[in-house]
C-alpha cells in the first residue's frame, strides 16, 4: 500500500516536471516552438502561432503546477492526457510521436489511479 | 502534515523547474551572443562575394528596402555558400549544415530538437542530406521546420 502511494507520487511529480519544463520553455523561448504549431490550429483559432505557443505554455505550466501540488489531479491528468493525445496524433508514428504516446498513456494512468486520492 | 509536505514538494518542483528552464535559456543566450557578431561578419562576406559576381544586383537593391542578408546568402547558382564555409561552422556555438542544396543555421535548434541534441550536432559543418532524408525524408512538418533555418543555398 505504501509502495502504491509512493509510486503514484513518483508518477505525478515526474509528469508534473515534464509539463512544467515544456510549459516554461514555451513561455520563455516561444519563438523556437512556433514551427510546431499545426496549420489547422491556426485556421481554427484565428490567432497568430506565437500566441498559440504562449497560451499552450501557460496552460501546461498551470496544469503542471496543479499536478505538482496534487490539486484536482484526476481531472487535470485527464485533460492533459487528451491534450497529449492530440499532439501525439498530430506528430504521427515517429520516434517523438511514440515517446509522446507513452507519456499520454502514463498521464491517463495517473488520472485513473488518482481517483482514490484526495480531490 | 502529509498535505503540507505534499504542497512543499510541489512548490519546490515548480520553482526548481522554472529556475532550471530560465537558467538554461540564459546560458544558451550567453553562448550564442558572442557568436552573433562573427556570424554577421560571415554573412556580410557572403553578401560581398555574391554581389561581386552579380553586378546587376546593386541596381536592383538601390530602390529596395530588402537589403538584409537574405539576398546575399545566395539564391542564385552563381552565388551561394560554399561547402568550405559550411565546414567552418561545425560547433555547438555555430552550427551550419547543407541539406539538399540549401544551407541551414541550426544553432538555435540544437537544444530544442525533440530527438536530442546529438542528432543535430552530428550535422554541424557537414552535408546532412543523407542523415536528414534518412530520418525525416518526405515528412512535410520536418521540412517546414527546417525551412525556418535556411540562410542560403549551397554554391555549386
Amino acid at each position: 500500500m505504501q509502495n502504491e502511494r509512493i509510486g503514484l507520487m513518483v508518477l505525478r511529480l515526474g509528469l508534473a516536471i515534464v509539463f512544467l519544463w515544456f510549459g516554461f520553455s514555451q513561455l520563455l523561448d516561444g519563438i523556437n516552438w512556433v514551427s510546431w504549431v499545426p496549420e489547422w490550429a491556426v485556421n481554427l483559432l484565428h490567432i497568430p502561432p506565437a500566441m498559440i505557443v504562449l497560451a499552450n505554455g501557460l496552460f501546461e505550466v498551470i496544469a503542471g503546477a496543479l499536478l505538482a501540488l496534487n490539486i484536482w489531479t484526476r481531472w487535470v491528468a485527464l485533460v492533459l492526457a487528451l491534450h497529449l493525445l492530440v499532439i501525439t496524433i498530430e506528430i504521427g508514428a515517429t520516434a517523438i510521436g511514440v515517446r509522446d504516446f507513452g507519456l499520454t498513456a502514463a498521464t491517463f494512468a495517473l488520472s485513473l489511479l488518482s481517483g482514490r486520492e484526495r480531490v | 502534515m502529509n498535505n503540507m509536505l505534499s504542497i512543499a514538494i510541489g512548490v519546490l518542483v515548480i520553482a526548481g523547474v522554472g529556475a532550471y528552464v530560465f537558467l538554461q535559456k540564459t546560458a544558451d543566450d550567453a553562448m550564442q551572443m558572442p557568436d552573433m557578431s562573427s556570424m554577421t561578419e560571415e554573412r556580410a562576406e557572403v553578401d560581398v562575394s555574391f554581389e561581386s559576381t552579380n553586378p546587376d544586383m546593386e541596381n536592383e537593391e538601390e530602390g529596395s528596402d530588402n537589403s538584409d542578408a537574405t539576398a546575399g546568402t545566395g539564391s542564385d547558382s552563381s552565388g551561394g555558400i560554399t561547402a568550405a564555409m559550411v565546414a567552418e561552422h561545425s560547433s555547438r556555438s555555430s552550427c551550419w549544415s547543407s541539406i539538399n542544396g540549401g544551407v541551414y543555421d541550426l544553432t538555435s535548434w540544437i537544444p530544442n530538437h525533440p530527438g536530442g541534441e546529438q542528432a543535430i550536432l552530428g550535422l554541424c559543418g557537414t552535408d546532412g542530406s543523407a542523415k536528414f532524408n534518412g530520418k525525416h525524408g518526405g515528412q512535410s512538418k520536418q521540412l517546414s521546420i527546417l525551412a525556418g533555418f535556411k540562410i542560403g543555398v549551397l554554391a555549386q
